[in-house]
């Protein structure tokens, strides 16, 4: 505190004319997570410019629901500014306090990101300047001495400074340390977070408020990763909570952290780092065998095929040719006519397959908010079949369609799994948080028509010539359909796994699941294959039931 | 993708808050924004301490401070910055009808202290409510504000108690001293805050 004694300069009018103010939208733009999905997304726009004479921004909370209209309560209320004798920029008084999620990771810990006046005690001078002077002109010693009073808060309000975070050698004075119980998780599980900060500076901080840096995708199901607290020199506090855990790799951002006052007259803000990392790769992979349609490799496998050969089931029988193995000779026949005679079987080889996922923006689909959405369902399902189909010797490869896709061409062994399981748990464009924006938006309507046509295409060009697709999308739009529909006619059978998502709670929706319905049904009719995946069931129930079908 | 297909989709995500597009999990705030209790609390407390003090003394500073207890109390409901201000200054008033109709300073002086405690525990409730939420643990931090407000305001009371004291043992010069100073002492502050505003 004491160092910033020279008072800072006021910047009389900046505030008005609005530059701050915008300095202090743009802040909420930046700093407010997009998290559709996150845990506890969101910014408030803080009516920073509080006191007697603020702007009432009531519950506005427009901050965190879109990002471009972050501007929180900075057309309201009165944003005032100084400059920053630490930092020298002007800072806005308006300013939010929203998730550490996409806090800027390059500021050291303790780095200034702000002062701010709160204007909490804005107006108490002047109303004990009035009632002391009322006391005086009426001669009630009553209302002199409740000036006083109020002159004495005056002075404590006027007395703030920014309270240090960093000591004289610049180190953080707010030390961080967060624990988890499990940093591997299975998908889905609930992992609990400890959360600890301590005052290693030199003086007491009466008031450390803390948000931690959940990682979007992650959902806080118990407590509150939002904390205050007031910490003595050497003394710590720790805050837990829960969160569940979606698959990927989950990093923690730094805590946003403010640091007040005593009196609360100003804020100042800043970040503080500790590394942590969840894990968390779905584990027991447990399809039955998927069956397969018969399109094959040269490789021996597990597709029944119509040629003859070795296997197991009987095929046919021919005329014996020399270099026939002698097992196969068939000695019924020898011993009948004295011919010699081969048998034949059939011959079982290996498939190609590759998981095609629908993981567009459009595909994010979830019948309630908090359920597990169609991309994710389909990734899961599409990480057991991968390693179903290694494990009965087919050659399986990946290929995702949304944000700037991924794709892996079919392979087998070991170290093919190892990045196939890679690929589907971490990739990007596989994760669990919906992407911004559609991947061709923005562009006119004929060109992104000739890039979705196109993105087929090229994934035609890529598969190997006897590959099929499964294709893991919930359909909830023509364009998947007509993916499914080009890739059977260029000689791939397509076979649609299709996370159903949709619910008849309203006409739309009833709607939305009717069409659904028709354009499976239309699929199917084509002769692609369908398994049509209701919500809440474990994808290996509804194989078995699909399985059952189509061997009929 | 087709038009239809698109206007569908839209339907299913927008046309109801909890359809079933994850994406509309960040139209809603899950963090419960309104003030935080414990403050609130306070706050709530020294309003009834302020008009009670007012009251005792003069029935109408009484009704007045009531109106100002509402005003806290429906502010910190709310989450309404404003309303918190607006039932303090309706306190401050019935301090003043109190002074004014002939209350002395063992009214004005606790009634004055528990408005200012009442307006600042109510706008620290606010502000962290509005930044961490109401389901965040905030305890100490509110525990070691309002305590350093009341013993501000504790230390103030001594030096108007000391000063008025002084001022009815029998030597009226030095209470006129003691106040002008203190007016003095109010006008530096009044101006300091003032340069600050900016």
């Amino acid at each position: 505190m004491s160092d910033d004694e020279d008072a800072p300069d006021p910047a009389d009018g900046e505030g008005r004319a609005g530059g701050p103010g915008d300095e202090g939208a743009s802040r909420a733009s930046r700093w407010s997570e997009d998290g559709a999905g996150g845990a506890v997304a969101t910014d408030t726009g803080e009516d920073g410019a509080g006191g007697a004479i603020a702007g009432d921004t009531g519950v506005d909370a427009s901050g965190g629901a879109n990002p471009t209209s972050g501007t929180g309560g900075s057309d309201q209320g009165w944003p005032t500014s100084w400059v920053d004798p630490v930092t020298g920029g002007v800072v806005g008084a308006e300013r939010t306090l929203g998730d550490a999620g996409e806090a800027d990771d390059s500021a050291a810990d303790g780095a200034v990101l702000g002062d701010y006046r709160t204007e909490h005690w804005r107006g108490i001078g002047a109303i004990a300047f009035l009632v002391c002077g009322l006391g005086l002109v009426t001669r009630q010693p009553g209302l002199v001495l409740a000036g006083v009073v109020g002159a004495v808060y005056a002075g404590y309000g006027s007395s703030a400074r920014p309270p240090r975070t960093t000591d004289n050698a610049g180190e953080s004075v707010l030390e961080l340390d967060r624990s988890v119980d499990d940093a591997t998780p299975a998908p889905g599980e609930t992992v609990s977070v400890a959360l600890t900060v301590g005052n290693v500076g030199p003086g007491a901080l009466t008031d450390v408020r803390v948000v931690d840096g959940v990682p979007s995708g992650l959902e806080v199901v118990d407590g509150s990763p939002r904390f205050a607290t007031a910490l003595r020199p050497g003394e710590t506090d720790t805050v837990r909570y829960e969160v569940q855990v979606p698959r990927g790799d989950h990093e923690w951002g730094p805590a946003r952290v403010v640091v007040a006052d005593p009196s609360g007259g100003v804020e100042r803000e800043t970040t503080v780092s500790t590394e942590t990392t969840l894990r968390c790769v779905p584990r027991g992979i447990s399809t039955d065998v998927l069956p397969l349609r018969d399109r094959t490799t040269p490789y021996t496998g597990r597709i029944p095929t119509d040629a003859g050969g070795d296997g197991v089931e009987f095929h046919a029988t021919r005329e014996y040719r020399p270099g026939d193995p002698l097992r196969r000779i068939d000695w019924y026949r020898r011993a009948k006519t004295g011919e010699l005679g081969t048998l034949e079987f059939r011959e079982e080889r290996a498939g190609t397959v590759v998981l095609l996922v629908d993981a567009r923006r459009v595909s994010y689909l979830a019948p309630t908010p908090e359920a597990r959405h169609a991309v994710e369902r389909g990734v899961d399902a599409a990480i057991a079949s991968f390693g179903t189909l290694l494990d009965t010797g087919d050659r399986a490869g990946v290929a995702v369609f949304g944000r700037g896709g991924a794709w892996l061409s079919p392979g087998t062994g070991e170290q093919h799994r190892a990045r196939g399981r890679e690929l589907l748990t971490t990739h990007p464009a596989l994760s669990p948080v919906p992407p911004a924006q559609h991947t061709y938006e923005g562009l006119l309507p004929e060109r992104r028509e000739q890039l979705r046509a196109a993105r087929i295409d090229r994934l035609h060009g890529r598969l190997p010539d006897d590959a099929q697709v499964l294709l893991f999308s919930p359909c909830c739009d023509d364009y998947a359909a007509r993916t499914a529909r080009r890739l059977d006619a260029y000689g791939h059978p397509v076979t649609v796994i299709s996370p159903d998502p949709t619910t008849d709670r309203g006409p739309a929706e009833r709607l939305a699941r009717m069409e659904r319905a028709d354009r499976l049904a239309a699929l199917r009719r084509e002769g692609i294959r369908i398994l049509d995946w209701p919500h809440g069931e474990p994808f290996a129930t509804a194989l078995e039931r699909a399985r059952a079908r189509w061997s009929e | 993708m087709s038009r239809d297909a698109g206007g569908t989709d839209a339907a299913v995500t927008e046309r109801d808050g909890t359809g079933p597009a994850l994406g509309t999990r960040s139209d809603a705030d899950p963090v419960d924004r309104s003030p935080t209790r414990a403050s609130a609390a306070v706050a709530l407390v020294a309003a009834v301490l302020a008009a009670g003090f007012a009251g005792a003394a003069v029935e109408f500073a009484g009704s007045v401070g009531s109106v100002g207890v509402a005003l806290i109390g429906y502010g910190l409901y709310a989450g309404e910055r404003k309303r918190v201000d607006h039932g303090t200054v309706a306190l401050v008033f019935a301090v003043v009808v109190a002074g004014l109709n002939g209350a002395g300073p063992r009214v004005t002086v606790p009634a004055a202290l528990c408005a200012v405690v009442a307006w600042d525990a109510g706008g620290y409730a606010i502000t962290l409510g509005r930044q961490l939420g109401r389901e965040a643990d905030t305890g100490r931090a509110e525990l070691a504000h309002v305590g350093l407000t009341v013993g501000v305001g504790a230390a103030g009371v001594l030096l108007a108690g000391g000063a008025f004291l002084a001022a009815t043992g029998g030597a009226p010069t030095l209470a006129v001293i003691a106040l002008f100073s203190g007016a003095l002492a109010l006008v530096v502050a009044v101006s300091s805050g003032d340069d600050r505003d900016g």
